[in-house]
């Protein structure tokens, strides 16, 4: 959570533009801060001197507090591991499975139930979803953006359903990019490698009117093939162009508002039923967010964003558009028991047409307008001078699919010192089907065989009831400890259904809700700063899973979802600073297997290093080297794709000014 | 294209089962939803019992920028007029929150207003007497003290380590046993090439005075 140079310090008002409501908010009134201020100003050096601080800052002390299993990543933090895509940065963290597939696909999830579809995992930046309500995952390829321009990623672990709503269930990515006012000035960025073939970003930061900031910027990449396992050449290089702006005004009478929106264009090439061809990705978005204290104290957030994806992959056309808006109010911290309510709607536009050779698929409707939207309530209650903190809530979504999903969380936190917290939490939270499960008939001809996937639109939601445990303690010396223990409880998971047999050689099946499962973990991150100049971070994710279908269901495939999550991960990070300009960081990661029947992954241990030079008036050069121990590893497989990540240098300048 | 079966593929154990679930979370989750307004009435006992007030690092650091304020002579022409603010900017990210506003608004030195301005960049820093500049920017902070360095601003580090690059004091926490402090050093050659004076009343109270130039190597 700490990094070097930086321990605290944040803005309180920043803290509040995406504060959790329940998870976070109520810390904010820990103490009656001004009477510390005023009273502090007559002290004489001497007094000032002899006062014991806290050097955690009011965000910090947030996360410290919370009753959920979060963790931070900074912008330093990424910064220092060297990760270029943001699926990798995601590997700090504990709880968090990461797998290349190939140059440009990965799968993400945590918690279990990886792949490409990685469904019960809901990322947002600055508050828009990433999740396409479309084949219910995240594209990552599409959605990457400047690392440069991140403050933090928050990584919540476990169902976020009462404030996120639906697909919030293994746990929600909230990545915060730094205001306008933080990134004045100019950078410039360029960089070469062997697998990170090139790279630009350029950002120019600027004042824009009265107590307004603004920034514009222009990313583009390439990035080279993944190694071949099973064919001659992956063909899966890709490259990418995107183009953005962020302001941010905050306003004389304490109203902030912040707009972001940004352009792209993908090419990636790839192989389409074995030939070389291209895939074309491009989009954008456009998002206003306004905060203000009403009169009476209560905190009035309002946002609304448009974000529109065009793909034309192998002959597959598909387009989703989606408006989304957003209110919500919180009611003075200063009060021992806190309220929090607010209301969404998002409209969804997603038109689909699929034709390639070998496999026919048709969406009912062609274009589906989808309608998702609800109510969230909640109250907290943490008495003034107590120990504990206690939050109950729920949010009722209503979507067109499967009409209302109730979303409920109990979370307490109980902190006996100002160096400990202890949490529990238990939380419900629903996947609801996407338009792929709804709406799709899949038909896939082979010479002699007919195999059909028939729209299911009975689908009910899945479930997940989730337990949780935390402990977090910090001690001398920079001593961090963040550990969590969690089961879950999952119901009507999606399984085939083998329909009865129409000819002896077409085989149809659709999709019901018939299995159930479990699974149990702990995360571990312990952060230590022996010196200021040099911080150890070690993390650890254990999970274990296990599925079964109800008696008549023909389903294979749900049991297999636990065999494509590392039973352990482990990680190990040095960050070290020498003297004043030189900075060198190791990362080492161990992974285990992926023991899928017939798609064994083995386990991996890998490095990255890094070592990086301040050369004065605002030039830094920095040489990385990526999975150094060994020629290339497998990490994670999908279908018929097997590529490896292959050893990997590069070279990256810097300029400030 | 509608499946004709579908009704027919649930089975019919499944939904009153997982509807009777459905009941059981409701009364829970409204049962624990009730705890909190219960426990209302015996919260008052435990308001007695409060907690010491947490004093924040940047709230002692607020307090010293203000002391500072008072000790310090700027050049006559640093100020418009004899009524003039001492201003007191704030470069690049803000870690006081609001603590730094609090601690000087109504508050006078040396007969003047003392104002806070955040700096959204280097080129915002003309006008300010004093120029605090946060963690975590150490990148920036060379290069932004360069710019200062002969100009009559007082320079203000968040770290010990910002006086070497040319800051003329610096505000650092020291971890003791007893807990963590704030502490403050002053660097005298820095505030001379700024054409400021550092009132000799406060060094003593710093914990590190650099006294004169370090000397330059490689020039006999």
């Amino acid at each position: 959570m700490e990094i070097l140079g930086k321990s605290s310090g944040r803005e309180i008002r920043r803290a509040l533009d995406f504060v959790v409501p329940g998870l976070l908010l109520p810390v904010v009134a820990l103490a009656d801060p001004a009477s510390a201020s005023l009273a502090l100003r007559e002290l004489s050096f001497e007094e000032l001197a002899n006062i014991t601080v806290t050097t955690v800052s009011k965000r910090e002390e947030q996360y410290f507090k919370a009753a959920a299993a979060v963790h931070v990543i900074t912008g330093e933090d990424i910064r220092r591991s060297g990760a270029l895509m943001l699926p990798e940065v995601l590997r700090l963290s504990p709880g968090v499975e990461v797998g290349q597939i190939n140059s440009r696909s990965y799968a993400v999830a945590m918690r279990g139930f990886n792949g490409t579809a990685s469904n019960k995992l809901l990322p947002l930046v600055d508050g828009r979803s990433l999740y396409s309500q479309r084949f219910a995952s995240t594209i990552w390829d599409i959605r990457d953006l400047p690392l440069e321009e991140v403050e933090q990623i928050e990584l919540i672990g476990g169902p976020g359903g009462t404030t996120w709503g639906a697909n919030a269930v293994n746990g929600v990515i909230n990545i915060i990019t730094k205001s306008a006012r933080d990134t004045q000035g100019d950078l410039w960025v360029a960089g070469a490698g062997t697998y990170e073939e090139g790279f630009l970003y350029a950002r120019h930061g600027f004042a824009a009117g009265q107590d307004g900031w603004a920034r514009i910027y222009v990313k583009a990449f390439q990035r080279g093939d993944s190694e071949p396992v099973n064919v001659a050449d992956n063909n899966d290089a890709w490259s990418q162009v995107r183009s953005g702006f962020r302001y941010d005004r905050a306003s004389r009478d304490g109203g902030q508002t912040t707009v972001t929106g940004d352009a792209f264009y993908s090419d990636a090439d790839q192989l389409s039923s074995g030939l070389p061809d291209v895939a074309h990705s491009s989009g954008g978005h456009l998002l206003a967010r306004h905060l203000n204290t009403l009169a009476g104290g209560s905190q009035l957030r309002l946002q609304g964003y448009l974000d529109v994806i065009r793909r034309d992959s192998g002959g597959s056309l598909s387009q989703a558009d989606v408006l989304d808006l957003d209110l919500s109010v919180a009611t003075p911290s200063a009060q021992s028991t806190t309220y929090a309510w607010g209301a969404n709607y998002r409209l969804s536009r997603l038109e689909d047409s699929v034709n390639s050779a070998g496999f026919v698929s048709d969406f009912m409707p062609v274009e589906r307008w989808f309608n998702q939207g609800g109510f969230f309530v909640e109250a907290t209650h943490q008495p003034v001078g107590s120990t504990y903190r206690l939050t109950a809530g729920t949010k009722a979504e209503y979507n067109d699919f499967t009409a209302w999903e109730l979303m409920p969380s109990v979370r307490g936190a109980w902190m006996p010192n100002q160096d400990t917290t202890f949490w529990a939490a238990w939380s419900r939270a629903a996947r609801i089907p996407s338009r792929f499960e709804n709406d799709q008939s899949l038909t896939i001809s082979t010479p002699g065989s007919l195999s059909r996937t028939l729209p299911s639109p009975d689908l009910e939601a899945e479930i997940l009831n989730a337990f949780e445990l935390g402990w977090r303690w910090r001690g001398p010396q920079g001593v961090y400890v963040d550990a969590s223990v969690f089961q879950h409880n999952y119901t009507r998971l999606v399984t085939n259904h083998t329909l009865p047999i129409v000819t002896p050689v077409e085989d149809d099946h659709n999709l019901e809700n018939l299995g159930h499962g479990t699974s149990r973990g702990a995360e571990v991150q312990v952060v230590w700063r022996p010196q200021t100049w040099w911080q150890w971070q070690a993390v650890y994710t254990y999970l274990e899973q296990s599925f079964a279908v109800a008696p008549g269901s023909t389903d294979t495939a749900l049991v297999q979802v636990a065999t494509v999550s590392p039973l352990h991960q482990f990680s190990l990070r040095s960050s070290w600073n020498i003297g004043a300009s030189w900075e060198l960081d190791a990362w080492f990661r161990s992974v285990a297997k992926l023991p899928q029947p017939g798609r064994l992954i083995p386990g991996y241990q890998t490095l990255d290093l890094r070592l990086g030079k301040q050369l004065g008036h605002g030039w830094e050069i920095s040489l990385t080297g990526q999975n150094l121990l060994e020629d290339s590893h497998m990490e994670f497989r999908f279908f018929t794709v097997r590529a490896a990540v292959a050893r990997g240098f590069y070279l990256r300048i810097e300029r400030r000014h | 294209m509608r499946n004709p079966n579908s009704s027919m593929l649930r089975p019919a154990a499944v939904r009153p089962a997982g509807a009777g679930l459905a009941r059981c979370w409701w009364v829970a989750w409204t049962l624990l939803l009730a705890a909190p307004l219960a426990t209302q009435a015996g919260s008052t006992v435990m308001l007695a019992a409060a907690t010491p007030a947490v004093v924040t690092e940047y709230e002692v650091k607020a307090a010293y920028l203000l002391r500072f304020t008072r000790y310090i002579e700027w050049p006559a022409a640093s100020f418009a007029s004899p009524v003039s603010p001492i201003v007191i900017g704030v470069l690049g990210r803000n870690p006081f929150g609001d603590a730094l506003e609090r601690t000087v608004r109504g508050m006078k030195s040396q007969g003047r207003d003392v104002t806070v301005r955040l700096l959204g960049g280097i080129k915002e820093a003309g006008g300010c007497h004093m120029v605090f500049i946060g963690r975590g920017q150490e990148r920036d902070e060379a290069a932004w003290l360069a710019v200062l360095r002969n100009q009559p601003v007082v320079t203000i580090t968040d770290s010990a380590d910002g006086l070497a690059r040319g800051a003329i004091l610096a505000l650092f926490v020291e971890e003791l046993p007893t807990g963590a402090r704030v502490a403050f050093a002053a660097s005298l050659p820095a505030a001379q090439a700024a054409g400021v004076q550092l009132s000799a009343a406060m060094l003593p109270s710093a914990r590190k005075v650099i006294r004169a130039e370090p000397e330059q190597k490689g020039h006999p």
